[in-house]
């Protein structure tokens, strides 16, 4: 499957490594050069690098048109909602999960249709439920 | 009216004393307790230290009772986040939101924010105006994001002058059958509405004929605008 990743947090240290072991194609894509270019040392990842004001471009850039997944998982969750909501709504992504920290916004987005991550022990087996649908 | 006003930058407080001025109710949401203090000085109790994406922070600045909501903090992302809270969980019944990036016009009026302000475009439009004196004058959109009616005066040098609307293809010829000739219109988008000549308003006709100093309103796109604006002065 075609997933792509938006935010080079430990978090997604920690799935990359599991979806690449699975045969999915992973991209990621941040604002931070340096943590891409760690990240990208692992075997099978295409990483993209962005900045700020063109987020959208760089989507397209990461092929957000074909992917199948995607996982908005940076340390802002405003922005993660952001960018998520752009991918299911503007870029019809079929499965979407957005990362939040803060308990209030994951009460909030949830009934709007957010499917929402949070960065507990089941960090891992809730995101790969994901791409069992 | 009642106005909440998340983030209180120059753009928010600015906004806030022209409301007030204008007898309207405000309160501004914000974030940075060093700017409140600043700001408690200046604009008084209606200034409240809290975050605007909080629930009870936004209960706590009366939004149940708030008219329009507006999100003026400098990240898109919040103000998305603010505008969807005062949608969603408040009902609030017109959310204003400022972004910076053109793309997200269109975005957040999927994602339901009911006006969007495209500060970064405004700003750009107008250093082109100020820099690049050969352009039209932007007087509103019509349609977002790419639909404009525009005005201009007709320079003396303009190539269009002593011309025809019909000869500059400007307005829509009909052929023996009654129908819009595909030829006789370059510009299917674009079309003068008014032209005053003299203080005179006048309604544009296929034979009135251009003269310098007229000036003229007329409905453009982004597409079109530089062919319209080449066609009508000569300048490219």
């Amino acid at each position: 499957m075609q997933v792509l990743i938006y935010g080079c947090t430990r978090l997604a240290d920690a799935l990359i490594p599991i979806l690449v072991q699975d045969g999915h194609q992973v991209t990621v894509i941040d604002t931070d050069a340096d943590r891409l270019a760690i990240i990208q040392r692992q075997a099978g990842i295409n990483s993209v690098w962005i900045a700020d004001y063109l987020l959208q471009d760089f989507l397209r850039e990461g092929n957000i048109d074909s992917a199948e997944a995607f996982y908005s998982l940076s340390e802002d969750d405003h922005k993660n909602l952001l960018l998520c909501q752009i991918a299911s709504a503007i870029y019809n992504v079929p499965r979407t999960m957005c990362l939040l920290s803060d308990p209030q916004l994951q009460d909030f987005y949830e009934p709007l249709g957010v499917r929402v991550l949070n960065g507990g022990r089941d960090f891992l087996s809730s995101a790969q439920e994901l791409l069992d649908q | 009216m009642f106005v909440i006003i998340v983030g209180c930058s120059a753009t928010g407080y600015h906004l806030a004393k022209l409301l007030m001025v204008a007898q309207h109710e405000v309160v501004v949401l914000e974030k940075s307790l060093a700017r409140c203090q600043l700001l408690w000085d200046e604009l008084g109790s209606i200034v409240i230290h809290g975050d605007g994406t909080d629930l009870l922070d936004l209960r706590r600045a009366g939004i149940t009772r708030a008219d329009t909501v507006v999100a003026v903090t400098g990240k898109d992302e919040t103000n998305l986040v603010v505008c969807q809270m005062a949608k969603h969980a408040f009902s609030v019944d017109r959310t204003v939101a400022i972004i910076k990036d053109t793309k997200n016009q269109t975005v957040f009026r999927i994602l339901g924010v009911d006006s969007v302000i495209n500060s970064g475009d405004l700003v750009l439009d107008t250093l082109e105006r100020t820099i690049v004196e050969s352009s039209f004058n932007h007087l509103s959109t019509i349609r977002d994001p790419n639909t404009f009616l525009v005005s201009l005066t007709i320079p003396d040098d303009a190539s269009s002058v002593g011309k025809t609307l019909a000869e500059l293809g400007m307005v829509k010829q009909l052929n023996e059958n009654g129908q819009t000739r595909d030829d006789s219109n370059p510009f299917p988008e674009s079309f003068p509405c008014v032209v005053v000549r003299g203080g005179k308003p006048m309604a544009p006709a296929a034979d009135m004929v251009l003269e310098a100093g007229d000036e003229l309103f007329a409905v453009t796109t982004s597409e079109e605008e530089s062919d319209f604006y080449e066609k009508l002065t000569g300048i490219w």
